[in-house]
């Protein structure tokens, strides 16, 4: 019983999708199936026969660099599943849509309010403000 | 910034260590709890810059100060309600004990309300 994720980074050398804590709980592994985003640690390999498996190798389109913009990724494990789980969302998605579909997606650096303002468009969110005292 | 804050939430609410042992016996994500979208508020940063004389261009550390304020901030918004948490994080079952003493507080107390 071989695990999705490892045939990902073992088999085909796509270790772009990683592997946070291995029971389902941080998202970090996240790939799409059939455009389903899923924690590739739960799925054993047999029950993607004939599905159609993205990752983070596969990804097109602009978020990558809203994220970078924005300030929505730092130490960079959590990213590529914040990136997966976030192509399964529609065009334009509101501030509650995004930190609804990324509640099974932990992050420690951001504070996800980067990859709110990211995903969500950054007037959905405020950016820090500098004030000088003197 | 943004980030610490969030981290500090996760100190006053969720994060309880427990030690059997020696050991963390809740080293696990499932009962270790860190805050997900849901539980981080939309965080709003005012960044006041007051130059530093002995750092380098008058820079000095910003990385752990989020970390001081949302603790004590949390546990101080419960004392208005009367509630004294007395350790972090201030947990739902911290919570209800503490609500439980207290009113057992005012049935012998004999303070006016």
């Amino acid at each position: 019983l071989k695990r999705l994720l490892d045939v990902l980074r073992e088999d085909c050398g796509l270790a772009g999708t990683k592997e946070g804590c291995g029971e389902g709980e941080c998202g970090a592994c996240t790939v799409l199936v059939d455009g389903a985003p899923v924690n590739s640690c739960l799925v054993p390999f047999a029950h993607v026969r004939a599905r159609a498996v993205t990752t983070i190798e596969g990804l097109a389109g602009r978020l990558p660099e809203a994220l970078v913009r924005e300030g929505g990724t730092q130490c960079g494990i959590c990213t590529p599943g914040i990136l997966m789980a976030a192509s399964a969302l529609g065009p334009r998605p509101t501030a509650a849509r995004v930190r609804t579909a990324l509640a099974g997606n932990l992050c420690r650096c951001t504070g996800y309010a980067g990859i709110v303002r990211a995903l969500a468009g950054s007037r959905a969110a405020p950016r820090a403000r500098v004030r000088r005292l003197r | 910034v943004e980030g610490g804050t969030a981290q500090a939430l996760g100190y006053a609410l969720l994060e309880e260590v427990v030690m059997r042992d020696g050991r963390m016996a809740n080293a696990q994500l499932t009962n270790y709890m860190v805050p997900t979208t849901l539980d981080t508020p939309p965080i709003d940063v005012t960044i006041l810059e007051s130059p530093y004389r002995h750092g380098p261009f008058g820079a000095k550390g910003v990385g752990e100060m989020p970390m001081s304020g949302p603790g004590p901030a949390v546990a101080n918004a419960l004392r208005p309600l009367g509630l004294d948490v007395r350790a972090l994080p201030v947990t739902p079952e911290k919570v209800l004990e503490c609500v439980s003493s207290s009113t057992e507080d005012t049935r012998t107390s004999t303070r006016r309300p």
